[in-house]
């Protein structure tokens, strides 16, 4: 029951600040890849360095014991990534905005992103079989880290992954003042 | 529930509701079988993989702007909008 209390209130949290960032918008998400709203990279860059300092200092204190580590698969997390690209692209949909869309109460997120979703998870499992093999035999290195990688100290690379992120940030914020 | 449009598909695609709902299930069908293939999605790969600094998450980044950049030109070439 923890465990179910804990994921509803981190989804909550969640959905609220995608409909908050104004995610949950067809325009928001081409936009990204038409160089015109760069506030999805926005979000995952902020995201990405206050989670990573979260999940660290949470090791550290001992308040987490596992982190989960994705498999990292060079092939198929780029031919995952390159689908899912096309499919973001047309729909301007991601998984996580098509559920909170449809919390907002949106009808399309319902009946097509819903649905879509839905038979994508079909169509994947059908076509599992045929697709991963060859793919993952192309350096599929396992559940690893570049801090792991490196042998250096997390904090180290975090660091250097903040800093490589707070450029990025200036050049995105830079780029949107030109614009308007 | 209702029916929201958009301000920007409008103009592209025009008004009509059975073509939103065509397009937006087929790209949620790609959305879903790429996050299949891939191992996650936008949250479950980029954003809580990136976080652990797991490969994984910066090579889907990268195919995500490899699919979406050239998709999102084809859709809009010749626009101004």
């Amino acid at each position: 029951m923890l465990d179910i209390g804990r994921a509803l209130l981190l989804g909550l949290l969640f959905g609220w600040s995608l409909h908050k960032a104004g995610l949950t918008h067809y325009a928001r998400i081409v936009n990204v890849y038409r160089f015109r709203d760069m506030t999805v990279m926005r979000f995952m860059l902020t995201s990405l360095v206050v989670g990573g300092i979260a999940i660290q200092t949470s090791v550290d204190l001992g308040l987490a014991t596992s982190v989960p580590v994705p498999p990292t698969s060079i092939l198929v997390n780029l031919v995952g990534g390159v689908v899912f690209g096309v499919g973001m692209a047309t729909a301007g949909y991601c998984p996580g905005t098509i559920v909170a869309e449809a919390g907002e109460g949106r009808l399309d997120a319902w009946l097509a992103g819903l649905c879509g979703l839905f038979v994508g998870a079909i169509v994947f499992g059908l076509l599992q079989p045929v697709i991963i093999p060859p793919l993952a035999r192309v350096g599929a290195i396992g559940r690893v880290t570049f801090t792991g990688l490196t042998g250096a100290s997390p904090w180290l690379v975090l660091l250097m992954f903040g800093q490589v992120v707070v450029l990025m940030l200036l050049l995105i914020a830079r780029a949107e003042r030109k614009k308007s | 529930m209702r029916w929201r449009p958009d301000t920007q598909w409008q103009p592209r695609f025009g008004t009509s509701r059975g073509l939103r709902l065509a397009i937006a299930f087929f790209g949620a069908v790609l959305v879903q079988v790429g996050a299949g293939i891939a191992g996650g999605c936008t949250s479950g790969l980029a954003i809580s993989g990136g976080s652990v600094l797991a490969p994984a998450a910066f090579l889907f980044m990268a195919g995500i702007f490899a699919g979406g950049i050239p998709t999102a030109w084809l859709w809009y070439r010749g626009r101004a909008d």
